[in-house]
C-alpha cells in the first residue's frame, strides 16, 4: 500500500487508528502491538503478497539469531553467530538487489554468458535488513535484551517506517511499543501527526510528482542535448528527489505520531547545507548513522591515520552509491560523493572561510549537477547531460530571443521551470516541517486547521495515479 | 482552543469536504448520464476505468449511420443531418464493435449502417493499445471509484459545470448543449504506438468483423457495406500478396453472410489521377467530401454510376478479385515511371507531387462537380 493512496488515507489508516485506540480503551492494551503488527503485514502484503514470505522469513531468521546472541554464550561464539546472521542478511539483500547486475556485468565484459533472472526487488528489503543488522549488533554488544516475538516483528515491520525508513534502532522503537502509557489518545501528537502527514502529502503529490513526466520524457527521448532543457532536467531530478523523500519522511513521522510513536528525524533541509559533508548529515540521517556505526567505525573510522580515514570515507560513499541502485550510474554517484566529501575534508584543513550563502549555493549546485546519476541507467547519458549543461551542444548564452521562447513555448518545460522556482522558495525561504510542527501544535488558531484540511483535501483529490516513492526501490 | 477541539475540527471538516466532493461528482455524473448516455467499458488489464463517453445527442434522429477512421472522416460531410458520422482515428475493429453496440443502444431509430472496409486499418504501421475482451463488467474497483468521484479533475470540471448551470438558471437562459454530438472521449490509456500491426490483431479483426455483421443482422439493420476509394498510387504499393489475402478473407466473410459490397477501389478517372492535379483526394488514402457526396448518393440509392464502383456479391466474388488484381497490374505498368518518381522522392520542391497538405480548396473544381462541394 502506498501512503499517497486514497485506500491508505481514507480506509486503512482510519481503521488501524480506531482499532488501536479502541483496544486500548477496552483494556486490551496488550493486544495493541499485535493489532499494529497485523496491520503492518497487511500494509506490506497489499503491495505484493509474494513479498510477505520474504519479510517473514527474514524476521524469523533474525529473531532466532538474536535469541542466540543474547544468550550467555562465549564472546567468540556470539561473534560467529553474529557474522553468520549478518552474512545471511547481506546474501538475501545482494541476491535480490545485485544478482542481475553482476550477471549483466559479467556478460558485458564477455567473461562468460549467463541469463539474467526475473527477480523483483522486495519492497523495502534494504531497510528491514539494515534495521535487523542494527538490532543484531546491539544485541551482540549487550545493549538490548531479547524481545518477545510480536514486539520484535513490529519493530521490523511497523508500517510507517517499513518501506523506506527511517532505519530505527531497537532502543528507539521497542521501549515505545512496550510503554502502555503511550497507548492512549494524545491530542497533541494527533495534531502533530496530521500536520506532518498533510505537509508530506503536499510535497509528494503536488510537488515531487509533477516533475515526474518531464524527467521520464527527457530520459526516454535522450533529450539531454539542449542547454536549458538539461538544466531544467537536472533541477527537476534534484527537486523531485528532495520533495519525494522529504514528503515520505514527513508522512512516516506523522503516522508514528498518530500512534504516539516518535520516529527519528530523517531529513533536515539538506539543500541548506554549507558543504557536502553537512549535506549527507542532513539527507537520510538514519541511513548515514547506520553506515557510520556499521561500516565506517568498524573499518577504523578516523583512528587509523589520515590516508585510511579518507579511504574509509570514500568506501562508505561507494557503499552508499551501490545501495542507491544496481547500475554503474549509482556506483559513479557514490564515487563522486566519496571524492567530494574527501575534498571537503581537505578544504576544511585550510581554514579558508567563504560566505555562508555562497557555500550553500555551491553545495546546492554540486548536488544538482550530480543528481541525474540517480535517475539515469547509463553512464553515457550522464556525460551527455554534463556536456549540455556546460554548453557543449548548444550555446548557453541565448543567441536570440527564440532560445528563451523555446523554453517558454514548451508547456512542460514551463511548468517545470515554475515548479522549480516555487520549490526554491519552499526550500530556502521557509522553515522545514520539523521546525514548523511545534508552532502549529501550540497554535490555537482554527484558521490554520481549516487551511490544513483544504491542503489535505486538494492533495487527496490530486492522487490520480499510482506513484511510488523513489526510495521504495532502494 | 485546545488540541482536542482542533483535531475534531480537522477530522469533521475533512469528512465534510470529502463527502461534499463525492456528492458533487456523484450527482453531476448522474445528471450528465441522463442527458448524455455513456457507455462504460471496464479495462481489466490496467484496472483503469475505461470511460468511453459517446456523446450522441438524442435530439437528432438519424436515418443512417457510418463509422470509421480518418478515411470516413474525410469522406463524409458532417453537416448532413440524416447521417450520423462517428469517427475514431486509428480505430481497431475491436473498438469498432464496442462503439457500434453503444451507438445502437442509444439510437434505435437508425435503420441503415454504412459499413466501410478501410484497407489501411488492417496493416498501416500504426497500432493502438486495444481494449481487452469486454466481459460486461462495469463494477468499479476502489481506484476507479476514487478516480471518478475523488479526483481533482472531475471535481473542478463538475464545479465549472455546476456554475454554468447555476448561471443559466439565474439568467433564465437554457444553455445549449450541442457540443460534440459525435465526440468520443476514449479511455486515458488509449495510446497510438508506431509499429507493425500484429498478426494476432488481424485475426482479432476478422473475428470482430463476424460479430459486427451478426450484430447488425440480428438487430435488423440494413447493412450497406463499401470499400472507400483509395488512390491507386497507394493501392499498388499496399496490396502485397499478404495484405491482399487479409482483405480477401474479410470480403469473403462479408459476402458469405449475404451482404453486398460496393467496391469504390474500382479503377476510374478519380482513383488513378495523380495527386498533383486531383481535387478528389487530400492524400492517397483520404478522399474529399466531393467524392464522398457522390458516394453518399450511390450508397443511399439516390444515384447510380457503375463507372465508380463494382458490386461484389457471393457469386461474383472471385471474378471481382481477379478484376481488381488486373487493374492494379495495369496501373503498375502504365504508371511505372510515376511510381518510381514518387517513391524515390528526394525532398526537392520540384519532385513529383508528394504534397500531403494540398487540399481541394486550393484547386479548381470542374463545373460539373461543383454541386458536390
Amino acid at each position: 500500500m502506498l501512503f499517497n493512496s486514497l485506500e491508505f488515507l481514507l480506509i486503512f489508516l482510519p481503521i488501524v487508528f480506531c482499532g488501536y485506540f479502541l483496544l486500548s480503551k477496552v483494556n486490551l492494551k496488550k493486544f495493541t502491538n499485535l493489532w499494529l503488527l497485523i496491520a503492518s503485514l497487511y500494509f506490506y502484503a497489499y503491495y505484493k503478497i509474494e513479498f510477505l514470505p520474504i519479510i517473514l522469513s527474514s524476521i524469523v531468521f533474525n529473531y532466532i539469531a538474536g535469541y542466540f546472541i543474547t544468550k550467555d554464550y562465549s564472546q567468540n561464539k556470539k561473534k560467529i553467530i553474529l557474522t553468520v546472521a549478518i552474512v545471511g542478511n547481506l546474501m538475501l539483500l545482494c541476491y535480490y538487489k545485485y544478482f542481475n547486475f553482476l550477471i549483466d556485468t559479467i556478460n558485458t565484459f564477455n567473461f562468460a554468458h549467463f541469463d539474467t533472472m526475473k527477480l523483483m526487488l522486495p519492497l523495502g528489503i534494504s531497510f528491514f535488513t539494515f534495521q535487523q543488522i542494527s538490532y543484531l549488533t546491539d544485541a551482540y554488544k549487550g545493549e538490548v535484551k531479547h524481545p518477545n516475538f510480536i514486539d520484535y516483528s513490529l519493530f521490523v515491520s511497523f508500517f510507517p517506517q517499513l518501506i523506506a525508513g527511517p532505519i530505527c534502532t531497537y532502543k528507539e522503537l521497542v521501549p515505545q511499543f512496550e510503554d502502555f502509557s503511550k497507548k492512549v489518545i494524545n491530542n497533541e501528537n494527533i495534531r502533530r501527526g496530521l500536520f506532518f502527514i498533510t505537509i508530506g502529502l503536499l510535497k509528494k503529490v503536488l510537488l515531487a510528482d509533477n516533475f515526474t513526466d518531464f524527467i521520464q520524457d527527457v530520459i526516454k527521448q535522450e533529450a539531454m542535448t539542449e542547454f536549458y532543457t538539461t538544466w531544467i532536467f537536472a533541477f527537476s531530478i534534484a527537486m523531485q528527489g528532495y520533495f519525494d523523500f522529504s514528503g515520505y519522511c514527513d508522512i512516516a513521522i506523522g503516522l508514528g505520531s498518530l500512534f504516539n510513536i516518535e520516529l527519528p528525524i530523517n531529513f533536515d533541509s539538506p539543500y541548506k547545507s554549507k558543504d557536502i559533508s553537512d549535506y549527507w548529515r542532513r539527507w537520510h540521517i538514519t541511513m548515514g548513522r547506520f553506515l557510520k556505526y556499521h561500516v565506517y567505525i568498524p573499518m577504523g573510522g578516523s583512528r587509523r591515520g589520515e590516508i585510511r580515514t579518507y579511504w574509509n570515507l570514500f568506501f562508505v560513499f561507494l557503499v552508499t552509491g551501490i545501495w542507491h541502485g544496481a547500475n554503474w550510474c549509482c556506483i559513479f554517484y557514490g564515487v563522486i560523493n566519496g571524492i567530494l566529501v574527501s575534498i571537503n575534508k581537505l578544504w576544511k584543513k585550510t581554514n579558508i572561510q567563504i560566505n555562508d550563502k555562497l557555500a550553500v549555493f555551491i553545495t546546492f549546485m554540486t548536488m544538482v549537477s550530480i543528481a541525474p546519476l540517480v535517475m539515469l541507467k547509463h553512464i553515457h547519458q550522464y556525460f551527455l547531460s554534463i556536456k549540455s549543461m556546460l554548453g557543449f551542444h548548444t550555446p548557453f548564452v541565448p543567441v536570440s530571443i527564440s532560445d528563451f521562447n523555446f523554453v517558454f513555448s514548451n508547456s512542460q518545460l514551463k511548468l517545470n521551470a515554475i515548479l522549480f522556482f516555487v520549490s526554491l522558495f519552499i526550500i530556502f525561504g521557509l522553515k522545514n516541517t520539523n521546525e514548523l510542527a511545534p508552532k502549529y501544535v501550540k497554535s490555537k488558531n482554527a484558521f490554520l486547521t481549516v487551511l490544513l484540511v483544504v491542503v489535505f483535501t486538494v492533495c487527496a483529490l490530486s492522487i490520480t495515479k499510482r506513484s511510488e516513492f523513489i526510495y521504495f526501490n532502494f | 482552543m485546545n488540541g482536542k477541539n482542533n483535531n475534531l475540527i480537522f477530522i469533521s471538516l475533512l469528512f465534510v469536504c470529502l463527502l461534499s466532493v463525492f456528492a458533487l461528482n456523484y450527482f453531476m455524473l448522474k445528471d450528465e448520464m441522463k442527458s448524455e448516455p455513456r457507455y462504460e467499458i471496464y479495462h481489466e488489464e490496467t484496472r483503469d476505468l475505461v470511460f468511453i463517453k459517446l456523446k450522441l445527442s438524442k435530439k437528432y434522429d438519424f436515418d443512417k449511420f457510418v463509422m470509421g477512421t480518418s478515411t470516413t472522416y474525410s469522406l463524409f460531410d458532417p453537416s448532413r443531418s440524416e447521417l450520423a458520422r462517428l469517427v475514431v482515428f486509428t480505430m481497431t475493429y475491436r473498438e469498432f464493435y464496442e462503439y457500434l453496440k453503444a451507438y445502437f443502444q442509444i439510437h434505435k431509430e437508425t435503420k441503415t449502417m454504412f459499413l466501410p472496409i478501410e484497407y489501411h486499418s488492417f496493416w498501416d504501421t500504426v497500432d493502438v493499445r486495444e481494449i481487452p475482451d469486454f466481459d460486461g463488467k462495469t463494477t468499479l474497483s476502489p481506484s476507479e471509484f476514487a478516480q471518478l468521484y475523488f479526483s481533482i479533475s472531475s471535481t473542478t470540471n463538475n464545479l465549472k459545470k455546476l456554475f454554468e448551470k447555476a448561471k443559466g438558471y439565474f439568467e433564465k437562459e437554457k444553455i445549449a448543449n450541442d457540443d460534440g454530438i459525435f465526440q468520443i472521449e476514449t479511455y486515458p490509456k488509449r495510446r497510438i504506438t508506431v509499429g507493425k500491426v500484429s498478426e494476432q490483431r488481424v485475426r482479432n479483426d476478422l473475428r470482430y468483423w463476424e460479430q459486427i455483421i451478426d450484430f447488425l443482422q440480428k438487430n435488423d439493420i440494413n447493412i450497406v457495406c463499401y470499400i472507400p476509394p483509395y488512390n491507386y498510387l497507394y493501392l499498388q504499393d499496399a496490396m502485397t500478396p499478404q495484405n491482399e489475402k487479409i482483405i480477401n478473407d474479410v470480403k469473403a466473410l462479408i459476402v458469405s453472410k449475404g451482404v453486398k459490397i460496393y467496391d469504390f477501389t474500382k479503377k476510374n478517372k478519380f482513383n488513378e489521377e495523380p495527386l498533383k492535379t486531383t481535387f478528389m483526394y487530400h492524400d492517397l488514402i483520404h478522399p474529399d467530401f466531393i467524392y464522398g457526396n457522390i458516394i453518399y448518393e450511390i450508397l443511399s440509392g439516390q444515384k447510380d454510376d457503375k463507372t465508380l464502383y463494382r458490386l461484389i456479391t457471393k457469386d461474383n466474388f472471385k471474378e471481382c478479385n481477379a478484376l481488381s488484381e488486373k487493374e492494379l497490374q495495369d496501373y503498375r505498368q502504365k504508371y511505372s515511371a510515376y511510381i518510381k518518381e514518387y517513391f524515390t522522392y528526394d525532398n526537392k520542391d520540384n519532385s513529383a507531387d508528394r504534397n500531403y497538405l494540398r487540399t481541394t480548396s486550393s484547386r479548381d473544381v470542374p463545373k460539373e462537380l461543383q454541386k458536390y462541394l
